[in-house]
């Protein structure tokens, strides 16, 4: 009886270490796909786009009369809402995907799961995964990447061009801050619990550092819960707050007024700036 | 015989123990309150604020975001412990929890709906502070209403019957919050999932004050009903024949355990294992006995939330850890050795 109990032990162990490397094989596999993502694309006539930021660069660059379908994060410019869902961008289904027959299929870096995405790819589909660096190059250089699996078009370049004179004059603005960074805090939500806030290695704190400004809730990682108090502690003279996170409290003054804020220098001064959602 | 039951002399059914017993716990609140009004981001000192030789500022984060805070912890935790005990002792078995009788999870598929598609209602912005609560009390009277009538005004069937119902409310509510989170965006989601893990972090004076009042009452209203409790341990045809109105008692436990957990619940989240661990902690001090093991819960659950919002405050400073986690860290491995001792015994 013992020894059979061992076998299985065994068993579980040796099947345990084999799922391991299983997994590690269907990642590597998807590194190698990501060198050829922003290659000109075989044939544009259905796509099917995986991620909010996509649909938006596609809709910017004007390509936008050949997506098919779009995920759930789609939701800016409002007209990408009207198109077919293929679900949730870390959770699609094989099914779902493969039913709109799209030609190519471009996701953001986060799209999944991965078993989903390697059979996308196993079915011979053109499947593009746009790589992303939370910086204003990394901006630059993804809405470049999208744009070359198009062909050019003259809008396309004008946009691009438009996107460059933006960035030297964000990069002029930032280097006015230098000296001085501001105390920043991005907030997610503030209904419910504790305000959501966030830290390090979160869109939010990127956004801030593009601006050349100082993330005050750097000493944690990821969107937090942070009490009110931490929030008085941190006295960040900038917030900036998502407009659905941020419901009931519609003006700068409601926000001052607030018991959560109220202590701030951020109040004090009435610097509270309203984020789109689709931005975290 | 219909001898009419009293229970208000609380003292008189207590003994010399659970009297030192209950003096040394309601000690111990005191001691966790003093101790949660001094730690925190800012480090209070009470008598400077006596004094008057705080910052105006230390003063304002100790009067209106500390206080409220642990007087809030404080009545949740007492509530569920209290519902906890009262429940154990209506359905006669230790497992009964707040959970059980799905008002909890009836409150919280209110709270994810105001959450997840509550945006969508233009009455929002009057209401803002008060949406969460109101729409998690709804979702628990929702519940009472479905159980008052299932069980035709809780007379029926006895109470296997009763738990039942509870069990199949539980699972309707789960499917609920289970559609919400499907649908809900990443900002709804990360919003709903802090939500359900539980949170004193929202406290202010206005939104806890009829909270608490509520919660008061309820408990007063309940605590009187630990005589017949002791009664109704010996079976619900003997407690009956010794004069407990059995329907009426029901009806009173049910009732007040419902609006204190969906009161609390609305409030704070879900908070676990409260309401199952505090009563099994305080019987094994002092004794089954429901005249000190419904005060005895109350204080002890007041005392283990207001501990457990201050690690939840300071642990991991300046970020949060959800009170659910911390509640069902404590309580997973405290149930686990209380089942393993009675298999012992």
């Amino acid at each position: 009886m013992e020894n059979s109990q061992r076998n299985i032990f065994i068993i579980l162990c040796v099947s345990l270490i084999f799922s391991f490397f299983f997994k590690q094989a269907f990642s590597s596999t998807i590194e190698y796909q990501s060198g050829k993502n922003c290659l000109k694309g075989r044939d544009l006539s259905k796509i099917v786009v995986a991620g909010g930021s996509i649909t938006e660069i596609i809709y910017y660059l004007g390509h936008q009369s050949k997506i098919t379908a779009v995920d759930r994060t789609s939701r800016y410019p409002i007209e990408a809402k009207k198109l077919p869902s293929i679900g949730y961008v870390r959770n699609l289904s094989v099914e779902g995907v493969l039913s709109l027959n799209p030609s190519i299929v471009i996701g953001e870096n986060d799209m999944g799961p991965t078993t989903v995405v390697e059979k996308i790819i196993s079915m011979g589909i053109d499947l593009r995964i746009i790589p992303e660096i939370q910086t204003i190059e990394g901006i630059y250089k993804k809405i470049n990447c999208v744009s070359s699996i198009f062909p050019e078009s003259k809008l396309a370049q004008k946009r691009v061009q438009n996107l460059k004179e933006s960035i030297k004059n964000l990069q002029i603005l930032r280097n006015r801050s230098k000296g001085n960074p501001k105390k920043v805090m991005v907030i997610l939500s503030i209904f419910g619990s504790s305000p959501i806030v966030a830290g390090k290695d979160t869109s939010g704190n990127s956004f801030i550092e593009i601006l050349n400004f100082k993330n005050i809730a750097n000493n944690f990682s990821g969107w937090k819960a942070v009490g009110i108090e931490h929030i008085t502690k941190m006295n960040p003279d900038v917030i900036l707050i998502t407009k659905r996170g941020s419901r009931g409290y519609d003006s700068s003054q409601k926000l001052a007024d607030s018991q959560i804020f109220k202590y701030t220098n951020a109040a004090k001064k009435k610097v509270f700036l309203y984020l789109m959602e689709w931005l975290c | 015989m219909n001898r009419k039951i009293h229970s208000y002399s609380f003292l008189k059914f207590i003994d010399f123990r659970q009297r030192v017993i209950i003096c040394a716990l309601f000690f111990m609140l005191i001691t966790s309150i003093l101790l949660s009004t001094k730690i925190g981001a800012f480090s209070i000192d009470l008598f400077e604020i006596i004094s008057k030789s705080a910052s105006p500022l230390e003063e304002m984060v100790l009067l209106e975001i500390r206080i409220p805070r642990i007087l809030l912890s404080c009545f949740v935790g007492a509530s569920l412990g209290l519902s906890g005990a009262s429940l154990q002792g209506l359905f006669r078995n230790p497992l009964a929890d707040p959970g059980l009788i799905g008002v909890s999870a009836g409150a919280a598929l209110g709270a994810a709906l105001t959450i997840v598609v509550g945006s969508d209602f233009t009455i929002y912005t009057a209401l803002e502070k008060y949406m969460i609560p109101i729409s998690a009390v709804l979702g628990s009277v929702c519940i009472i209403l479905l159980l008052y009538v299932s069980t035709m005004g809780f007379s029926q069937k006895g109470i296997a019957y009763m738990l039942l119902i509870g069990i199949a409310v539980n699972a309707f509510a789960t499917v609920g919050i289970a559609f919400l989170t499907f649908i809900s965006s990443d900002l709804e989601l990360r919003s709903l999932s802090f939500w359900i893990m539980g949170s004193f972090g929202g406290s202010e004076w206005i939104t806890i004050l009829p909270g608490i009042i509520i919660i008061s009452f309820a408990i007063l209203w309940m605590i009187v009903s630990s005589r017949e409790l002791d009664i109704l341990q010996l079976g619900e045809s003997e407690a009956s024949r010794l004069g407990v109105d059995v329907k009426k008692l029901k009806f009173k436990v049910i009732i007040s355990s419902a609006v204190i957990v969906g009161v609390s619940v609305s409030l704070s989240g879900m908070i676990s294992f409260v309401g199952l661990i505090v009563p099994h902690i305080v019987r094994l001090l002092g004794g089954v006995n429901h005249n000190f093991l419904l005060v005895g819960s109350a204080i002890a659950g007041g005392i283990l939330m207001s501990v457990a919002d201050l690690g939840s405050r300071t642990l991991i400073q300046p970020a949060e850890i959800p009170i659910g986690l911390i509640t069902s860290a404590l309580g997973a491995p405290i149930f686990l050795w209380l089942i393993l001792r009675s298999v012992r015994k």
